[in-house]
């Protein structure tokens, strides 16, 4: 069952299983397997919750709403009920529509947040926290940042065809619905393991995708990926494609 | 587990981890590993190196505290200093720090031990990849990049590892 899980959503399970039997429960509810991936990922923690605060806030919620009970044994075997299995299938959805092998933390609370109405989801809805804020914290360009290069795109006297997805965007050498895309614009996957991105290039150099222009907009990083050298970090100013020519003033999106 | 909670480098040095972390500006950092792909291309590293340690006149150690600035310590999983290691914390930089993917290792994270490393001194930083069976090179002079050849190979000295060796 747990083959495709990282160490860390593994480590999860572990300390969700932890948490059910800290609140004496009879099973491991949506609301431990969010304390466990709170409890063993404080990067993604720290990314969707502001605060340190807002997960002791989380865990007080809980005790507020759950009946006192004895600490059951570490050595009792909990089952997982009915929502967190839910949750964990969710879970392989959400690695699988992102085509990501590994099941990481980041799909457990993609498939935490789509158990809608239990407890966990409802704790992470009271913070501001949704499906659709997380997507977009999790990688997804949105916002200025696109909106801004998507206007520089738009601005250059080729007329490029350009396709702006919820990952990135890509452009084509025209407007014509048949030609595929030479170029992927987008942000670096914060959470996305960098085996996983690498083998995610590749799908698309497959897939005729010529160069690859990775942002990294909280360290001003840039890579680029080419199918004849593979990926490396870019130190110029001006991004530059050839046949057709298509430049990127990093100045542009960075500014 | 991580730890929101800020500690000294004498507490950090003071204390021992199993297995060991870095340690970045206060916090504690849990490395990547445990696995077995992670385990055995780091124990070919460090094997192929190891036996060739007298002909080549280095020394190789694995998991070894670096001391890369004055708040941060990084443990690459292999490194390779020249002449004979004396330091029982390093803080010469190593000529050679060879780092080991593992699934949940993210670009930025990679990146900011990469970046550690050449900024204290260290001459080539290798990241290999037992998945995908990828290898990064980062120099001071060309950066961060991907490797495409067969053999990886430093100059001044030169060290070589054919990838063969090790991806085997």
């Amino acid at each position: 069952m747990f083959e495709r899980y990282t160490e860390k959503a593994r480590r999860v399970i572990f300390f969700a299983r932890y948490e059910a039997s800290v609140f004496g429960s009879p099973c491991i509810e949506t609301e431990h397997l969010l304390l466990g991936l709170l409890r063993e990922d404080d990067v993604l923690t720290h990314r969707i919750l502001s605060s340190i605060s807002s997960v002791d806030s989380i865990r007080q919620s809980i005790r507020a709403v759950t009946p006192a009970r004895p600490k059951v044994s570490t050595s009792v075997d909990l089952p997982l009920s009915h929502e967190s299995k839910r949750v964990l299938a969710y879970a392989v959805e959400e690695a699988d529509n992102l085509n990501h092998r590994h099941l990481g933390t980041q799909h457990l609370l993609l498939g935490l947040l789509r158990e809608e109405t239990f407890l966990a989801a409802t704790l992470l809805r009271e913070r501001g926290i949704s499906n659709k804020s997380v997507r977009e914290e999790l990688g997804t360009p949105g916002g200025a940042w696109q909106s801004k290069l998507l206007q520089y795109l738009e601005s250059l006297p080729n007329q490029f065809g350009i396709l702006a997805a919820a990952s990135g965007i890509y452009v084509k050498p025209d407007r014509s619905p048949s030609t595929k895309a030479f170029l992927y614009i987008g942000i670096l996957p914060p959470t996305e393991p960098l085996s996983e991105l690498r083998r995610r290039i590749d799908e698309q150099f497959a897939r005729g995708l010529r160069y690859c222009w990775l942002l990294d907009p909280s360290t001003r990083h840039v890579y680029i990926a080419i199918p004849a050298t593979g990926l490396q970090e870019f130190k110029g100013d001006v991004l530059r494609t050839e046949n057709p020519l298509l430049e990127l003033p990093l100045a542009e999106v960075f500014s | 587990m991580p730890t929101g909670t800020l500690i000294s480098v004498e507490q950090y040095l003071a204390t021992s981890y199993r297995p060991d972390c870095d340690y970045v500006d206060g916090r504690i950092e849990e490395r990547n590993l445990g696995e077995l792909d992670h385990s055995s291309l780091q124990t070919a590293v460090a094997v192929y190196f190891g036996s060739r340690q007298k002909q080549l006149g280095i020394t190789v150690v694995v998991e070894q505290r670096v001391q890369v600035s004055k708040t941060r310590f990084r443990i690459p999983d292999v490194c390779v200093v020249l002449g004979k290691a004396t330091e029982q914390i390093f803080r010469t930089p190593p000529f050679l720090c060879v780092e080991i993917l593992s699934p949940e290792d993210r670009m930025k994270r990679v990146k900011e031990r990469i970046d550690d490393y050449l900024a204290m001194g260290v001459s080539y930083v290798w990241v290999l990849d037992p998945s995908g069976r990828q290898v990064y090179v980062a120099t001071p002079a060309a950066g961060f990049h991907e490797f495409k050849g067969d053999v990886l190979c430093t100059e001044n000295p030169v060290l070589e590892l054919p990838l063969a060796e090790v991806f085997a």
